[in-house]
């Protein structure tokens, strides 16, 4: 009874959230966006401008993206091992 | 353990594994140009690995090798990419695209590395390892 009620008001603070987001309409248009959509290919030689995105002006995300990527490989080996030993006996 | 592996699967996975590695390879070499890039081919890419489970379940890849691949290929990453995607070093000796093209390709190959790393652990989890 109790997970239900909890099940429900996540659902509705989910609906609400994407209510919200929905009515405020996020800017499909803008100055950055007409910047990088202008100036990716003759900046970077990308023709698609996500390449030109994340592997030209964001690098530093892109590098951070593939730390994270590997940290949490890492996290997922050693837990996966600690778990096996801790249940043997 | 001693599960029977069905000739029907295991040929159809032999069958599509040549298209699912064309697919990936694609995604990557054409991550500069057309939709796609090295994240979303390395994920494809690892599916190579989790249909290969399917078919040889006793034989899994060695993990000791894909973590040191992954491992190189980040090291890589971050010299390559801070080298000549930050400071924009040596711009004359390596095109732009050069550049997104080996950016892609060891992006996609640590990423299929790591995926496949996730997969053998939940599954040597699952198994009791």
């Amino acid at each position: 009874m109790r997970r239900t009620i909890i099940a429900v008001l996540i659902l509705l603070l989910f609906l609400a959230v994407g209510y919200s987001l929905m009515i405020q309409s996020a800017p499909v248009s803008g100055p950055l966006m007409e910047l990088c959509l202008s100036r990716a290919q003759s900046d970077t030689g990308a023709q698609n401008a996500v390449a030109a995105i994340y592997l030209d002006y964001r690098v530093f995300d892109t590098i951070l993206e593939a730390l994270l990527l590997l940290i949490s490989i890492i996290a997922v080996i050693h837990f996966s091992r600690q778990e096996d030993t801790h249940h043997e006996p | 353990m001693n599960r029977d592996i069905s000739p029907i699967l295991s040929l159809g996975v032999g069958l599509i594994h040549p298209f699912i590695l064309l697919f990936g390879v694609y995604l990557i070499a054409g991550g500069a140009h057309t939709p796609g890039g090295g994240f979303q081919g390395g994920a494809v890419l690892a599916t190579v690995f989790m249909s290969r489970y399917i078919a040889l379940p006793h034989h899994p890849p060695d993990e000791q090798v894909l973590q040191w691949v992954e491992k190189l290929f980040f090291l890589l990453l971050l010299t390559f990419a801070s080298l000549f995607g930050v400071y924009h070093l040596i711009p004359a000796a390596l095109p732009r695209t050069t550049y997104l093209f080996i950016a892609n390709l060891i992006i996609g190959v640590k990423v299929c590395c790591g995926l496949s790393l996730v997969f053998q652990r939940f599954i040597g989890y699952e198994s009791g390892e």
